[in-house]
């Protein structure tokens, strides 16, 4: 199984490597954090340095988050699409293992990117001469582990849907906006105290209620990780948090792959 | 080594269309060592029963085994199986060498690069190693599927359509191979539209319409069907016994068809008469004929 896991690997980090989409939109999103970035390495006072590599922080990972679910979703929709899903399957190596090799595929990536990301900004405390802050790490750790739910969930809705819809279902239903529709239906049931609309609006809310707590938040613990968020000083970060954050990410991988594997055996693989 | 039992396979599309039976009863049984084809009209099933075989498709009623076992997706049943696909669907963002390696990586037998080499060469694709099989040609991917084939040493194989898109000189190749493996002891199910290869290598064969399999047998026997017939010429006459189905009359001879049972009642009838027999030569009924013809019976 082992050696099956490393061959798996392989050949999906060569389809990574390989794939223009992922390509073209790595340089899309890299052309566009330039572009934004610009603007505010170039009319910055000293001052604010520590400010602009927060703010070189937050969008590099903002754009590692986007090609990670990126690839989570092309690397299940492209094998089930393409069919080549079978030749793996009628050989003697389980959905099983398949599927593990796919999620360490996306995670090996995943840590790399932030690895990238960890020694680009840590170089911008050198080249400015800026006392290095060693919350970018505790930082890049959480983001990681962000990055892996995001990866997670973007391939089990690659398996239950077409990769459009997967999208349009993985920003439909995320805890934001989830969060503003139990406000605006609290608000709406606070508002109409009595009739059929009141009673459609409770419905709707414990739809929605039910939905916030099953779907997977993003940014698990943000609130209490944000004092080194806008700090970059490790005095101010909670490690039990950051173990919490962990701990999360394990539970939630470890759910949307056995929701996959179980999918994924239902479907006709033809 | 493998037996569908009274198998059905619905397709739908939708929620509300009505359900399409790609297997219906479908029943079969494949021994040991048997070169066994399905063979039947588009959208009789074959291809569906082949994924059924492979566990790609769970029956909706019905049991299948191979090698004693239920298939389904990745199990160690298919240590011992090779499947080429109909459609060459491959990892084609791999080239060539890494496909048939990756193919071969998956069995966990550390299978050496030598024999990877070696599988490739035996297809003809040596000069094409690094090119990736997204730019390769059907034909060129057929045989990188032909190849996956042949570095495991399989026991059991399943080929779906196997020489679609090859060319002549491959399609004789790919053939001598499969006569090799099955006299090795493989056991090989294929499906394909080409009566004449399945007559060259086939000795058993299933013939499918409508999801059912409604002729199964040896080939020989399916082909024979007791139609065989003694196709002769003779001088004229008017005095003809009713067993010569005669076909064609000249100002001098006749010809016609006699059953082949008959054979002794025919010279015996031209000795008394003292008719000159010009031909008389047994006509085989080819697989084609004995196709059309069960088809049309069991329509």
């Amino acid at each position: 199984m082992f050696s099956q896991i490393v061959t798996n690997i392989k050949v999906n980090l060569i389809f990574y490597r390989r794939n223009r989409l992922v390509f073209v939109a790595s340089l899309f999103i890299i052309f566009m954090l330039v572009l934004s970035s610009i603007p505010g390495l170039l009319f910055m006072t000293k001052s604010k340095h520590v400010e602009i590599i927060r703010l070189v922080f937050v969008e590099l990972s903002r754009f590692a988050t986007i090609l990670t679910a990126g690839l989570g979703l092309l690397f299940m929709s492209h094998h089930i699409r393409s069919r080549s899903i079978k030749m793996v399957f009628t050989k003697p190596c389980l959905p099983e293992t398949w599927l593990l090799s796919g999620f360490l595929s996306g995670a090996i990536v995943c840590f790399s990117l932030y690895i990238i990301i960890f020694l680009l900004t840590s170089s911008l405390f050198f080249i400015w001469d800026v006392p290095f802050q060693w919350g970018i790490f505790y930082m890049t750790v959480n983001e990681f582990l962000q990055a892996l739910i995001v990866f997670s969930y973007m391939t089990f809705l690659a398996v239950i849907f077409h990769p459009v819809a997967a999208v349009f279902f993985a920003f439909l239903f995320q805890e934001g906006v989830l969060y503003y529709g139990k406000i605006v239906l609290s608000s709406g049931i606070k508002a109409y105290n009595a009739g059929i609309l009141t009673s459609v609006l409770q419905f709707l809310k414990v739809i929605v209620d039910i939905a916030y707590l099953v779907l997977p938040s993003f940014k698990p613990f943000s609130a209490e990780m944000s004092k080194v968020y806008s700090s970059l000083r490790l005095t101010d970060a909670e490690w039990d948090y950051l173990f919490l954050a962990f701990g999360y990410t394990f539970f939630i991988s470890a759910l949307f792959y056995l929701l996959s594997d179980y999918f994924l055996k239902k479907k006709r693989l033809i | 080594m493998i037996k569908a039992d009274n198998v059905t396979v619905l397709f739908r599309n939708g929620f509300l269309k009505k359900a399409f039976k790609a297997l219906d009863g479908f029943s079969v049984a494949v021994e040991e060592g048997d070169v066994f084809a399905l063979l039947g009209p588009n959208g009789a099933g074959k291809s569906t029963a082949m994924y059924c075989f492979l566990g790609l498709i769970g029956p909706d009623s019905g049991r299948i085994s191979v090698a004693g076992r239920p298939p389904f997706p990745g199990s160690g049943m298919f240590s011992e199986v090779a499947y080429l696909p109909e459609e060459p669907h491959y990892h084609l963002y791999l080239t060539v060498e890494e496909a048939v390696k990756y193919y071969a990586d998956l069995f966990g037998k550390g299978i050496g690069r030598q024999k990877v080499v070696d599988a490739i060469d035996r297809v003809g694709l040596t000069e094409f190693r690094d090119l990736r099989l997204s730019k390769c040609s059907k034909g060129m991917k057929q045989k990188v599927g032909i190849a996956q084939c042949l570095v495991t040493d399989p026991k059991l194989i399943f080929l779906d359509e196997p020489t679609r898109g090859l060319d002549p000189i491959t399609v004789k190749e790919f053939r001598d191979i499969l006569i090799e493996m099955n006299k090795k002891g493989a056991t090989i199910v294929l499906n394909s539209h080409v009566l004449s290869e399945i007559e060259m290598i086939c000795n058993r064969v299933a013939i499918m319409n409508r999801g059912r399999v409604i002729a199964q047998d040896e080939l020989n026997r399916l082909r024979g069907l007791n139609r065989e017939v003694y196709q002769v010429e003779l001088d004229r006459s008017d005095a003809l016994p009713a067993f010569i189905e005669v076909i064609m009359k000249t100002q001098s001879t006749v010809k016609g068809e006699i059953p082949c049972d008959l054979l002794k009642d025919f010279i015996q009838f031209a000795d008394v008469a003292g008719l000159k027999v010009y031909e008389c030569s047994l006509k085989k009924v080819s697989l084609e004929d004995a196709f059309f013809s069960i088809l049309k019976d069991g329509e």
